[in-house]
């Protein structure tokens, strides 16, 4: 398990929106792995990161991430 | 675009042995394009907008980049009544493109492309199964989709158009000008499993009388604008969107569906933006934008006439969360309305009124789920709340049947039938399906609802039909692709509905048995992907269950209901 802050808010924010235990997520998490992650839940999720983070995320790389871990490396690299 | 271009596009808009006095009816969408070409060749029709570029496309650049398809079209044997598939990206081609096949009295129709998320390989083997039944004589899609055609569908390959192909000026080119009314203008298909959507196919005659009909209801004409982020192989955005604003010559503002999921607060910034008046959405949409958009963002909304909630069970709920969320930017009660509406009778069946609010009716719960009658319910009466969609639009009749009386009283709930010049031809080569829809000129809907004080009320469906997002699944179609996910015992599954009032659309859960006790824990991953990549749909959740676990009704069926229930009781008892 990482100790990495920046995923550990992303982690915080994920388990937030769709309401599961943060232990449960890590960084190979996928959208498949937490139950009502659709399309629509993802922009839930992209706004909680944007206000988490005050960062903006470019609609054309929020949909390209894989899983919960490339999510911490798109906001890191913002 | 060239003054070269806009020259011949007005020319070939009016050719002089058919001045087209201004007061004829159109008999075609093609003469409506030509006439507003014609008439007022400058006059915008649609702005595309991505990634915060708009691309404007002026009534006469429509006629004329459509002529360039429709030539093109014909170039590559297209003839009247071959059927063309478009896939196409968001942009002006996709009017451009689907204007120039009617042009040549060909058929066209939209399908949406492979999103990188879905499962390229079953995505390409479906479509493959829907391309053979359907036979389109050409594909026309952008430069991009070419190399996917090459590694999944070769066999197709000869048939595509690609966008960047296309000759630069419309040379001369005789359209066909007496195109007979009554020939199929295009097919919509429906969602569902893709190798199984069934076309539905609609005549330029079915398509004037609903446009001219359902127009003539709202009140809608050239000086409206649509502002839209409808994916336009839905009918929703087919009709509403685009056919109808083409026909009266109004103007749309078409937003991409995958940037408005992400940023729905883009559809506010074009409403108030381009003072637009008119916006469809289906329910879940109202509550995404109540959601999503930020607290701190402010609009000014008060140009629009209507938001028209549709193609999926409307809640009063919504709407009240839409109305609160928004009531700063000059969201009203009256503007927030209903239709029923389906391709196969175009687009509406019914329609709210557009002066007053939408009744809402309060019945008396127990009557309606004992005895599937209505009874308006006493003051502090066990009630549920139904939001009516409006009295049929004209030229349409409704009514509501069971199996053993075709027409049921007000306030008993039945099938919604219905009848009336807009409805269609029937099912693209599927002849036993349109009989079993279309018996004696009405169609069964499917739907059920009642009838009370002349206005229609839609309460669920017959089938296992399960709408999401405004978009429709049949259960068993899931189950179908559950049942052949190796872990899976073979037909020991379910698939069940379960309302969101948070999201306001429904969550699809699957339920299913194995005897796979190590490959359990993968089985929700697996079979949220394989029914994805099949039907574009994400099952919310996946119960694994022993074997014998799934309840079944008496005659030995695993039934959908029951488990429906368990799974709502044991969401109760961990609430």
């Amino acid at each position: 398990m990482t100790e990495d802050p920046v995923f550990e808010r992303v982690r915080h924010v994920v388990a937030d929106t769709f309401g599961i235990d943060p232990a449960t997520i890590t960084p190979e998490t996928t959208a498949e792995d937490v139950d009502g992650w659709d399309s629509v839940a993802h922009a839930s999720l992209i706004v909680g990161l944007e206000s988490a983070f005050g960062k903006t995320i470019p609609m054309d790389r929020a949909y390209e991430v894989a899983n919960v871990g490339e999510m911490a490396n798109l906001l890191r690299s913002l | 675009m060239t003054d070269q271009l806009l020259d011949s596009a007005n020319l070939e808009a009016a050719p002089r042995d058919d001045p087209q006095p201004r007061n004829r009816m159109v008999r075609t969408i093609n003469e409506a394009m030509r006439r507003h070409a014609a008439e007022r060749p400058h006059a915008v029709f649609g702005e595309f907008v991505l990634k915060g570029t708009v691309r404007r496309l002026t009534y006469a650049e429509l006629l004329s980049d459509a002529t360039r398809y429709a030539r093109h079209c014909a170039h590559r044997g297209v003839g009247p009544g071959d059927v063309v598939i478009i896939i196409l990206d968001h942009g002006p081609d996709l009017a451009t493109s689907f204007c120039g096949v009617m042009l040549l009295g060909a058929i066209p129709s939209f399908m949406p492309y492979a999103t990188p998320k879905q499962d390229a390989g079953y995505y390409w083997t479906s479509h493959k199964q829907l391309f053979d039944r359907i036979a389109p004589k050409l594909i026309i899609t952008f430069p991009a989709n070419r190399r996917h055609f090459a590694t999944h569908c070769p066999e197709y390959l000869d048939r595509l158009a690609l966008t960047d192909e296309l000759p630069e000026a419309p040379t001369a080119w005789a359209s066909p000008s007496d195109m007979d009314p009554d020939t199929v203008a295009l097919l919509q298909h429906s969602s569902g499993t893709t190798s199984l959507k069934k076309g539905v196919m609609l005549t330029h005659r079915t398509i004037l009388d609903q446009v001219s009909t359902y127009a003539g209801h709202l009140g809608f004409g050239p000086d409206d604008v649509v502002a839209s982020w409808l994916p336009l192989y839905h009918d929703m955005g087919l009709v509403a969107t685009l056919l109808m604003p083409l026909i009266v010559g109004a103007r749309v503002v078409l937003l991409d569906p995958f940037e408005w999921v992400t940023r729905p607060e883009t559809l506010l910034d074009v409403i108030q933006e381009k003072r637009a008046t008119f916006c469809w959405l289906p329910n879940f949409a109202f509550s995404h934008l109540a959601r999503v958009v930020p607290a701190d963002r402010s609009f000014y909304l008060s140009s629009m006439r209507a938001f028209i909630n549709c193609s999926e069970p409307c809640k009063p709920a919504t709407f009240r969360t839409f109305q609160q969320r928004f009531a700063s930017a000059g969201i009203t009660e009256r503007m927030l309305q209903v239709s029923y509406a389906m391709a196969e009778n175009v687009f509406a069946v019914t329609q709210t009124d557009l002066t007053r609010p939408c009744r809402l009716l309060r019945a008396d719960r127990s009557t309606f789920m004992e005895r599937g009658v209505i009874c308006e319910a006493a003051e502090e009466a066990d009630s549920i709340e139904f939001l009516s969609c409006g009295p049929a639009v004209e030229n349409t009749e409704i009514r509501i049947a069971s199996p053993d009386r075709d027409s049921l009283e007000e306030g008993e709930v039945g099938e919604i039938v219905i009848r009336g010049t807009s409805l269609f031809a029937g099912y693209y080569r599927l002849p036993d399906q349109t009989r079993s829809k279309l018996r004696q000129g009405w169609y069964h809907t499917g739907d059920l609802g009642f009838l009370w004080k002349g206005e229609l009320y839609v309460t669920g469906r017959k089938d296992d039909l399960i709408v999401v997002y405004g978009r429709n699944y049949y259960a068993h179609e899931i189950e179908e692709i559950v049942s052949a996910v190796p872990g899976v015992i073979p037909g020991r599954c379910v698939a069940i509905d379960v309302p969101s009032v948070e999201l306001g659309t429904n969550q699809v859960i699957v339920m299913l048995e194995t005897r796979d006790e190590e490959g359990a824990p993968m089985l929700p991953r697996t079979v949220k992907s394989r029914v994805a990549a099949a039907m574009g749909l994400v099952v919310t959740s996946v119960v694994v269950e022993r074997p014998g676990t799934l309840a079944k009704t008496t005659s030995g069926k695993i039934s959908r209901e029951l488990n429906r229930l368990r799974y709502l009781n044991r969401g109760a008892a961990r609430n």
